[in-house]
């Protein structure tokens, strides 16, 4: 019953969402009198941040104009001194790095909290840096700056620039987009080795990102992922997983990453481990959960009834089918069988 | 039909409707753009494309079609981006809004994931892709002549789109709304075996996919400088167009007619409220953050009343048996209730400290089935409590016991500290504690704690280098016991302990080195070494580890040349140790010829090479290449306990999933002129693949038990023979993929 008040209403709401984000770029949502005096401010504000620069750093200024950022409309954006301090002195000692105080965000004599200090002087009040205190990439002095480019063009189907610092090694891609692994991967070595893998999470074919499942700008979960747990992760895409069953699988239900790698593996379906040998790690008992299987009983077995269905294809999953759990009767589910 | 067009016409309007209004009410939109077409050709030699095809739409020639859209004004901002349209791998994407007031995004996203087609999708089963599947009613079993069998594309769809919308304006209030639907449809193939016992074969079954989720996601919060705080709520429904799948069963039911039942996943809902926020600017320049949420899975099954099972004696009858279930319908209900807090501090200068808590309670409400099926009609599995050698601790074939599933939940608490100290400009160490206390319930493990402790030192001295070494240990001790009535029904269960729970003795360093030794040139190296050692193992998985090598030479100024090469190693092992046979089950008593203990080692090793740069020979044009050689391997060694079978050969595996790929992608954009631009491509793949579970598939596997063999006529009288689709034997592929594409930019 609770369930048709919410398909009902959801089914009220998002057409009327729709609609809405439809009008998006035309005056429905109007800001108020305060927020246009605002922008009005900001523009001449920025208009006079910038002509102090534009003399010796024509290019960067340049290519921040024309950002989100640089947006004359955009009261919230920054002019030149806002991010990297004072123009004064350092005009007045003729310029050059860190020269009259002025911060430089590509350097490493700039501090990683120095520089994502200054983009959270205006974002720390962003929904989506809530958790930056608590998140991984803080405590590793991972900055803004290492990942964003305020003075880069964003790349095809971005708004925002990622800093790419690599030329891109993958294998032919289908999109032309700028994908947000490769940003990521510049530092995680280990993950861009898994994404190329035989069998892999379509990443680096830029069907999902790392931020589908990851915050990267911060979470209270471990490894920063959007979920309160791995299973709901996981269930919130592979959602005919989720259950509840009959007949459950304890592993199953607490930790999808006993059995499976997420980023990539030798194995199909991203099993850390090739079945049998995988089930086998926890399942023997006196009859076949504890034989060898060894590569006499591969396809090539003659006589040919020498096969054996507990190691070609797919191992055990060739009879035990539903590992994630069954809502078969009887022994049929108990051993996952229908 | 209509859903399909639906979300495709949506984006169109927006893109011809949105600038217009943009314009009128921004007093001076400036846009930039392109539109793009081409074409690629893509020739490939393999007897099946789905691993070229896996995600990618390269399926023969096709016409690449695509746009960008780019609009920037005072106040409103617009991106639209579609390419690969009409394909596949079809990806469209609008982004606008107005700059600190609102936001929304509504995008379409296309993949089909392939499996097998060709040679590696066949089946003798008529009515591929729907709920029913069937096969020749002629006694006996399958068609042996698979090139008679059906054909089908062994393949899902899959769509994602969906919309967002956030408006925050001059408040710190801020309000989002997302919604999206992920549709799946296309044929998967699963199995089953034939009966209860693995000597009755299997067979694979194309199973339909026609999943559906809808997800819906509204949030309302407060966000400031010094404080946050949201509430939100998701529903998420799943819908699966076929719950069931009926299909022949010709071990069940050699004279055909009567069909088995796979139950396929049931439709679910998810209601998830949560509520989030920090607090910043505590003293000791503290913030304090939390969230909570609750969780309501819930599904509605009704159970199968009667099954189709195995004959009793072959050839005889068929049987259709009551499953006797105390409840007509299974109400699914998990209720999950989580908890999380994080204080992160900076208490004196250098010194960067956090403590946190989470708490996360799965509580399992479903209805506690059971059933009670009749003995001895093929419902029931094993032989009857104490009468065979490893009957289950229920659901006998004696019928003593009704078969009743285990019934699992848990509650976790995790604690934990962590702290970080700037000893000098160069230096800095960090430390922590994370604890584990779970209880659960569950037949062998009922809870355990886990305790783990690191150390990492980072030093950045010299300008140039920066190092980082850590060091983790983790310690699991379980709490583990079983019930008489468990061991009774399988002695062995004292001796096995499984992995993802065992007592545990964890052992990790990392060590990653990044270096600049001048302009333009990075160099970096990481190596991991991870062991586990699961100590109070006598049969399960007994250790396991890990060996990673990452390095990585980066030189060259972007806007001119620059060259990147890596080479990645990685090895895991996996020790295991097993006993088999119906004698004595402690590993411990002297083996036999029947009873004994054996051991495995699987090795896994994989590595890869690549190489790649980006020049600028002119302004006008760009290069860029890469070539990836990859390589993966996998081994396991078997041993046996001495004084238990000789002259058994248990020769050893060489190749799990051995593969080698070789990809060169090379690309050539040219500005012909400020409005056109060219790119030009050429890309090689290669992929061979060896798997002792697919190299030489025969599709079909007779069964001794009948006596029958691989030349026996068309049909044979061998009810337990076992079929396969011939997915993932086929995969090699060796393709070329050139592709022009001309685009207009204004």
């Amino acid at each position: 019953m609770v369930s048709r008040v919410y398909a009902k209403a959801a089914r009220f709401l998002a057409p009327a969402f729709l609609a809405l984000a439809c009008l998006g770029t035309g005056s429905a949502l109007l800001p108020s009198s305060a927020h246009a005096q605002a922008t009005k401010a900001a523009q001449s504000a920025k208009s006079a941040g910038t002509e102090a620069c534009v003399g010796c750093h024509e290019d960067y200024v340049k290519s921040y104009l024309s950002t989100k950022h640089g947006q004359s409309g955009n009261a919230s954006g920054p002019d030149c001194q806002a991010c990297h301090g004072n123009t004064a002195e350092h005009v007045k000692q003729g310029g050059g790095k860190g020269a009259g105080g002025i911060v430089g965000f590509n350097g490493r004599t700039t501090s990683a909290e120095r520089k994502s200090g200054t983009c959270l002087a205006c974002h720390d009040g962003n929904r989506h840096l809530a958790f930056w205190d608590s998140g991984k990439h803080k405590k590793n002095d991972v900055a803004c700056s290492d990942c964003h480019s305020l003075h880069g063009k964003p790349g095809a189907g971005s708004t925002i620039a990622l800093k790419v610092t690599n030329p891109s090694v993958t294998p032919y891609q289908t999109t032309s987009r700028q994908l947000e692994y490769e940003t990521c991967t510049s530092c995680h070595r280990q993950i861009r080795s898994q994404l190329t893998k035989p069998a892999h999470h379509p990443v680096i074919e830029g069907k999902i990102g790392c931020s589908d499942c990851h915050n990267p700008h911060g979470a209270l979960t471990k490894m920063m992922v959007k979920a309160e747990s791995i299973p709901a992760l996981c269930t919130s895409c592979h959602a005919e997983k989720r259950g509840p069953y009959v007949w459950g699988h304890p592993p199953v239900e607490e930790n999808c990453l006993a059995c499976h790698s997420a980023h990539g593996s030798n194995h199909a379906r991203l099993l850390s481990e090739k079945a049998p040998n995988v089930c086998q790690d926890c399942h023997d008992a006196a009859r076949h959960p504890g034989t060898i299987y060894a590569s006499n009983g591969s396809w090539t077995a003659t006589p040919a009834t020498s096969i054996n269905t507990r190691l070609i294809a797919r191992g055990c999953v060739n009879c035990h089918f539903h590992v994630h759990g069954s809502n078969a009767p009887g022994a049929r589910g108990k051993f996952y069988l229908r | 039909m209509i859903m399909k067009n639906r979300p495709l016409s949506i984006l169109i309007a927006n893109l011809l409707a949105a600038p217009a209004l943009a314009l009128a009410a921004d007093g001076g939109m400036e846009y930039t753009g392109s539109v793009s077409i081409g074409a690629r050709s893509v020739n490939d030699k393999t007897q099946d494309p789905s691993k070229l095809n896996e995600y990618r739409d390269l399926d023969g020639g096709a016409v690449l079609g695509g746009f960008e859209l780019r609009g920037r004004g005072n106040n409103y901002f617009l991106n639209g981006f579609g390419e690969n349209l009409g394909l596949d791998d079809q990806y469209l994407d609008l982004k606008g809004g107005k700059y600190g007031a609102f936001r929304y995004q509504l995008y379409l996203n296309d993949l089909r994931h392939n499996f097998g087609s060709g040679p590696g999708a066949r089946s003798p089963f008529a009515g591929v892709g729907g709920a029913t599947l069937t096969a020749p009613s002629i006694a006996g079993g399958f068609n042996t002549n698979p090139a008679t069998w059906n054909t089908f594309d062994d393949s899902y769809k899959r769509r994602d789109w969906g919309g967002m919308f956030e408006y925050q304006s001059g408040s710190p209030w801020y309000i989002r709304a997302e919604a999206n639907e992920v549709k799946r449809s296309g044929i998967n193939v699963i199995a089953a075996a034939n009966g209860m016992s693995p000597g009755n074969g299997f067979t694979d079954l194309p199973a339909p996919i026609d999943f559906s989720t809808k997800n819906y996601t509204a949030e309302v919060g407060y966000s400031t400088k010094t404080a946050h705080v949201a509430a939100n709520l998701l529903y998420s429904k799943f819908d699966n167009g076929n719950e069931l799948l009926s299909w022949s069963n010709r071990f069940s039911n050699p004279a055909g007619g009567l069909l088995d039942t796979t139950v396929l996943p049931s439709d679910n809902n998810l209601t998830k409220i949560g509520i989030n926020g920090n607090i910043r600017q505590l003293p000791g320049d503290s913030t304090l953050a939390g969230r909570i949420t609750y969780s309501n899975l819930t599904n509605s099954v009704d159970m199968l009343q009667s099954m189709l099972v195995q004959f009793t004696t072959p050839g005889l009858s068929n049987q259709i048996a009551a499953t006797n279930p105390s409840s007509p319908t299974f109400k699914g209900k998990l209720q999950t209730t989580t908890l999380a807090v994080s204080l992160s501090s900076h208490p004196m200068k250098n010194l960067d400290t956090r403590v946190y808590w989470n708490y996360n309670n799965e509580s399992n409400k479903s209805t506690r089935m059971s059933f009670n099926p009749a003995a001895n009609q093929g419902l029931r599995g094993g032989a009857a409590s104490g009468a065979g050698n490893n009957p289950p601790v229920n659901c006998d074939s004696g019928g003593l016991n009704p078969c009743t599933p285990e019934f699992f939940h848990y509650k976790k608490n995790n604690l934990g500290v962590e702290a970080s100290y700037k000893v000098n400009a160069g230096n800095k160490i960090f430390g922590g504690w994370d604890y584990y206390d779970v209880e659960r319930e569950r037949i062998d493990f009922h809870g355990n704690k886990d305790n783990k402790l690191f150390v990492e030192w980072k030093n950045n001295s010299f300008d140039m280098v920066t190092g980082r070494i850590k060091y983790h240990y983790l310690q699991r001790r379980s709490d583990w016991s079983l019930t008489p009535g468990l061991v009774q029904a399988n002695p062995i269960e004292p001796y096995v302990r499984r992995f993802d729970l065992a007592n545990l003795n964890q052992n990790q360093v990392k060590f990653v080195l990044d270096a600049s030794p001048a302009p333009f040139v990075e160099i970096g190296f990481e190596g991991i070494f991870k062991k586990n050692d699961y100590s109070d193992t006598t049969l399960g998985r007994t250790q396991d580890s890990r060996q990673e090598y990452y390095a990585s030479l980066s030189a060259g100024d972007p806007s001119v040349l620059r060259g990147l090469i890596f080479g990645d190693i990685e090895i895991t092992t996996y020790d295991s140790y097993h006993r088999v046979g119906t004698g004595n089950p402690n590993p411990a008593t002297a083996p036999t010829a029947t009873t004994y203990n054996w051991d495995a080692r699987n090795r896994d090793k994989s590595w890869q090479l690549g190489i790649g740069a980006d020049w600028s020979p002119m302004a006008r044009l760009k290069l860029t290449g890469s070539y990836i050689l990859a390589q993966t391997r996998g081994t396991t060694d078997f041993s046996v306990q001495q004084g238990g079978p000789t002259g058994t050969p248990f020769p050893s595996i060489t190749n799990f999933d051995n593969t080698k790929r070789k990809t060169l992608n090379l690309k050539a954009v040219y500005e012909a002129s400020k409005q056109w631009e060219i790119t030009g491509g050429y890309a090689y793949e290669q992929y061979k693949y060896s798997d002792i579970g697919y190299d030489n598939t025969r599709y079909f596997i007779p069964s001794n038990a009948a006596g029958a063999t691989a030349s026996n006529p068309a049909y044979v009288a061998n009810q337990q023979s076992s079929v396969v689709t011939g997915r993932y034997s086929f995969q090699p592929y060796t393709a070329n993929i050139v592709y022009l594409i001309g685009k207009y930019k204004f």
